[in-house]
């Protein structure tokens, strides 16, 4: 059985509907993104998936509790880090994960030790006492995470954590994503509209888009879903002749550019053939530097699917 | 442990904000009701120098009892609060043809009190009830006379027994009784007392306005929602919201007016009462705060507050000079339509009578409706669930 199950959510403003009939399930262990531009539903599906907000139709079961019924077990069991940085700028990093703690049952030396060892994870020990509003953006970025972490929760929310932060701070929390669910086999859903990043972090993934599902499944899938296409990246010099036009005719090989020295390739995956590209290179007297494949990205799914840019 | 949280979190915000909030939620508003009542101190009639009321007497009973309300008039212990005078009498005492009877068989009697043009109707009737406490007390007097007499014929227990009660009757006309008798029927506030409270209604409301920003700054900031994403249900978070601002304006509420009271400038009547008051005014006005903040989105909320705090300002800086405009019918109105009406008449019966006979309706009415708001905010939280935020 799955950890999450979301079956049919539906949620309406006024008439308007916001989340259309969406389904997903995610295992123990996962990694799940969820993408989609600003304002395709991702964080109102968080406030329902967390029991902030009721959906108009559908359910939420998680570790087999239904949310509607019983939302405290549902919520002990789920860590969320907002969108916003969620926390109290007038004290200390200390007192904010002391009062998080607090409402998550825990206390005394355990506490403590919850208190230390989300310090630690966020490296922010050496700040548990600033007050929060003198800490900078990453900071309070990681921060708004520990506060989230201290119950051990089993399930870890992570609502476009990486906004306006620096590339240091962003790297520390991937790092912090991959190490909690690699240790502690937490289920991490991260939504981003940086697709990079759930490209690089995520195994499966939804796609959603005015409320609607664009895309579910694994990654692979979801790619083969636009193309069969794969580009292939070759760093080639003192090449001679007409190689281009020999590599061009080769089975598979759908378009062959050159630029200063970088052959670029888009192939078929199911014809081509990686062997005679190499020997018609050797045979043209040209010396390979590196090879890279490239397959297309979620961004590029985006767009395919919708027609418009993520960011737009 | 989760209230626990709620009120720890508000004291450690506000011990880390402390001057800034002792400024704005008491130095402020205290050194502007200081100001004001200073420079407005003769306009109000300090509660201590009463005005002599100048009386003419005329007895047309002529009697032995007529007499001695005459003597009780011009007495030692009513010099201070009554002169008689054939000119410029601002109050005319008749003291009817069967005065004596009527006073000794039936204690019913008719003593009549004119205010000429240069009286008071209020002071009228504070004499009228000086009088009248005077008959009754002299009715009873002979009463239980003549029932003495029924009692026993030996004389030197009449005399004892009379004696006894004489010295009792005379203390009941001691000055004192008859100044706190005066007092509670008629004290005006100082300067100082109305813009105590005036100022105080003031901070009320900025406090009121503090707690409502909090909580839109809570719903904006993700606060609100990680909060809710804990295992907590709503009525605790409303209920815990609740505790814990409450305290945090019963100490600033608490704070303003001990400052007065140690300072000696007003609220110097019981401790535990004014205690009472404050910890319910806290309530009605935590209350309030909480359902404006429900129910209001932030841009009306603070157009409300503020259209509050100028009406209710105006209404008291302009309390006195409006007094005197229409035979006070104005400031009737404003001091009935104020927005801090029932607090402000709570504290003024406080300080003019200061016993919990005449602050419980308003202690009552207070109460009465933080309940009723109380229960709006809870079905509206529950309906909303943050939804519409």
């Amino acid at each position: 059985m799955s950890l999450i199950e979301v079956k049919n959510i539906t949620k309406r403003f006024d008439d308007k509907i916001v989340l259309d009939n969406i389904t997903l399930t995610i295992d123990e262990g996962d990694i799940f993104g969820l993408i989609g531009p600003n304002g395709a539903g991702k964080s109102t599906l968080i406030k329902i998936m967390t029991g902030l907000w009721d959906s108009n139709g559908g359910e939420v079961i998680i570790d087999g509790y239904d949310l509607k019924k019983e939302p405290l077990k549902v919520k002990e069991q789920i860590g969320l880090v907002p969108q916003e940085i969620a926390l109290f700028e007038g004290i200390s990093a200390y007192d904010n994960l002391e009062f998080f703690g607090y409402l998550y049952g825990l206390k005394g030396k355990l506490l403590k030790e919850r208190i230390n060892e989300a310090l630690e994870v966020t490296g922010l020990q050496d700040k548990r006492k600033e007050k929060v509003q003198k800490f900078s953006g990453g900071m309070k970025r990681r921060l708004n995470i520990a506060c989230a972490i201290l119950h051990h929760p089993r399930i870890l929310i992570m609502d476009e954590p990486t906004v306006g932060i620096d590339p240091q701070s962003r790297n520390h929390i991937f790092e912090f994503t991959r190490r909690i669910n690699r240790e502690n086999n937490t289920t991490v859903i991260y939504t981003s509209h940086y697709m990079e990043e759930v490209e690089m972090l995520c195994n499966n993934v939804l796609i959603i888009d005015l409320g609607e599902e664009v895309a579910y499944g694994d990654k692979k899938t979801i790619k083969s879903m636009i193309s069969n296409n794969d580009r292939i990246l070759i760093e080639a010099f003192d090449y001679r002749g007409e190689m281009m036009l020999a590599i061009k005719s080769l089975p598979g090989v759908n378009e062959c550019t050159e630029e200063k020295g970088l052959i670029k390739l888009l192939v078929d995956n199911n014809d081509f053939r990686l062997e005679p590209i190499l020997k018609v290179i050797e045979n043209h007297g040209g010396k390979i530097k590196s090879i890279n494949f490239e397959e297309p990205s979620l961004e590029e799914v985006f767009l395919a699917l919708t027609g418009k840019n993520l960011r737009d | 442990m989760k209230l626990f949280a709620f009120i720890k979190s508000t004291i450690k915000t506000t011990l880390k904000n402390l001057p800034s909030l002792v400024f704005t939620f008491s130095i402020f508003p205290l050194l502007l009701g200081l100001v004001v009542g200073y420079f407005n101190e003769d306009q109000f009639v300090p509660s201590v120098e009463m005005p002599v009321m100048k009386i003419m007497i005329k007895d047309e009973d002529n009697s032995v009892e007529s007499n001695n309300l005459i003597g009780f008039l011009e007495g030692q212990e009513m010099k201070s609060l009554v002169e008689k005078k054939e000119e410029d009498m601002q109050y005319v005492i008749t003291i009817p043809k069967g005065y004596e009877e009527s006073l000794l068989n039936n204690g019913n009697v008719p003593v009549e009190i004119e205010v000429t043009d240069e009286g008071s109707e209020s002071q009228g009737n504070m004499l009228a009830e000086i009088i009248d406490k005077y008959n009754e007390e002299v009715h009873l007097n002979y009463m239980i006379q003549r029932s003495i007499e029924e009692e026993t014929e030996i004389p030197e227990e009449r005399e004892e027994l009379a004696q006894r009660i004489y010295s009792e009757i005379a203390e009941m006309y001691s000055r004192g009784v008859i100044e706190n008798n005066i007092i509670t029927t008629k004290k005006s506030l100082t300067s100082y007392e109305h813009f105590s409270i005036t100022f105080f209604g003031y901070m009320l409301f900025l406090i009121m306005t503090s707690l409502i920003n909090g909580e839109y700054i809570a719903r904006e900031n993700g606060v609100y929602s990680r909060i809710m994403a804990t295992p907590l249900t709503d009525v605790q978070y409303l209920n815990y919201n609740l505790i814990s601002s409450y305290l945090f304006v019963v100490l600033f509420n608490l704070l303003y007016v001990l400052t007065y009271r140690i300072s000696g400038l007003s609220f110097k009547g019981s401790l535990p009462l004014l205690i009472l008051i404050v910890l319910i005014q806290s309530l009605l006005g935590t209350v309030l705060a909480t359902l404006f903040s429900l129910i209001l989105n932030r841009k009306a909320s603070s157009a409300i507050l503020n259209a509050l705090i100028i009406i209710q300002l105006i209404g008291g800086v302009t309390y006195v000079p409006l007094k005197k405009i229409g035979d006070g019918l104005l400031a009737r109105i404003v001091e009935k339509y104020s927005p801090d009406a029932l607090i402000v008449s709570t504290y003024k019966d406080y300080l003019i009578y200061d016993d919990f006979n005449s602050i419980k309706i308003g202690l009552l009415l207070m109460v009465v409706v933080s309940l009723v708001l109380y229960i709006i905010s809870l079905i509206v939280f529950k309906t909303k669930r943050g939804e519409a935020w």
